[in-house]
């Protein structure tokens, strides 16, 4: 049985960098696939690449990431101008915009991306 | 600004050895980064940087070539190369099987390959430049792309794309572009030595770019 946990990205934000990448790892290994409000940073999930390495067997061959920004696809000029107001908001509340799934490859096949969706293609 | 200190800056860059730049080369497994390592260090020095192969992490450990000197335009330019294992978020232990390595050397391919992705994510604060390797016949918008991407950006590290296998026929630039439109894409086959020329000036480009 696959289980979808949602959890606030407002949770996750609230740990520091190596609890939330453990959050992620853990699940993954229960096959738990989380779907979470936010976007991680790039070094975050470089993070959480390497903490996945390290977790690595037989049985949990890693995970499947996939980060969607509402702003990424749109046309250049649009994007400047929301790209700023983004940055203006993340830099006064805090929030990241976006959406994240961290999931088990195992049960995970792929995750495609496209400007509009993100699509689970599952085994 | 004094005399004697100006005829210090003339003198000291009369006599100062040029600075090597360290290039990196990143890129999902299977994308040519070897491939393209040992283009680039064939065409200057005649030597090779490391193995290729059809089976994914083939190079599970950072292989350099030092100071290569690229010579373009009556210009001359060190580097020292940097070839990087494949970043994945995930190795099948199954997969390598599949391809016909025995379980035990399965098993050591997949310790190793973990490993050198861990490695490849330590090195990327030590470059000066890096060309991101994407394998043109596939599709580039994968999370292991963006997040090279934005790992470089992140750390301000001036990167060109490199859209390998063109002579492959359903490789698609295009797509490359559409994905990431804010960054400059050079089209080449590193197998055929396709466009090499074109790399070569970008890198030069590239490199002025270094703060």
């Amino acid at each position: 049985m696959t289980t979808i946990e949602y959890i606030p990205f407002g949770i996750i934000e609230s740990m520091d960098l190596k609890k939330r990448v453990k959050l992620f790892v853990n699940k993954a290994k229960k096959d738990i696939i989380v779907v979470t409000d936010g976007k991680l940073s790039p070094e975050e999930e470089a993070n959480l690449i390497e903490e996945t390495m390290k977790h690595i067997t037989k049985s949990f061959p890693g995970i499947e990431i996939a980060s969607l920004d509402p702003d990424e696809f749109k046309g250049e000029g649009e994007q400047f101008i929301s790209l700023l107001k983004k940055k203006f908001v993340e830099l006064v509340t805090g929030k990241r915009y976006g959406i994240t799934i961290v999931g088990p490859a195992k049960i995970i096949k792929e995750i495609k991306k496209s400007p509009d969706k993100l699509s689970l293609l599952m085994k | 600004m004094g005399l004697f200190s100006r005829w210090l800056g003339i003198f000291s860059k009369l006599f100062k050895t040029k600075k090597t730049v360290k290039l990196g080369i990143y890129g999902p497994p299977n994308a040519g980064k070897t491939t393209l390592a040992n283009r680039i260090a064939k065409d200057f020095t005649g030597e090779e940087v490391g193995k290729v192969s059809p089976i994914p992490h083939e190079t599970r450990k950072v292989q350099t070539k030092e100071r290569i000197e690229i010579e373009r335009n009556g210009k001359k330019l060190v580097i020292n190369l940097i070839d990087t294992p494949g970043i994945a978020t995930k190795i099948d232990f199954e997969d390598f099987l599949k391809a016909g390595l025995k379980r035990k050397e399965a098993k050591k391919r997949a310790k190793e390959a973990t490993e050198g992705v861990i490695e490849a994510i330590k090195w990327l604060d030590k470059m000066d430049v890096v060309l991101a390797v994407m394998d043109a016949t596939k599709n580039p918008y994968t999370q292991v792309n963006v997040t090279i991407l934005g790992n470089l950006e992140a750390r301000d590290i001036p990167t060109l794309i490199v859209a390998n296998k063109i002579d492959v026929k359903r490789a698609n630039i295009k797509k490359i572009k559409a994905a990431f439109p804010q960054y400059e894409i050079v089209p080449i086959s590193a197998r055929t030595g396709k466009n090499m020329d074109k790399l070569y000036d970008a890198i030069f480009e590239l490199v002025k770019k270094v703060r």
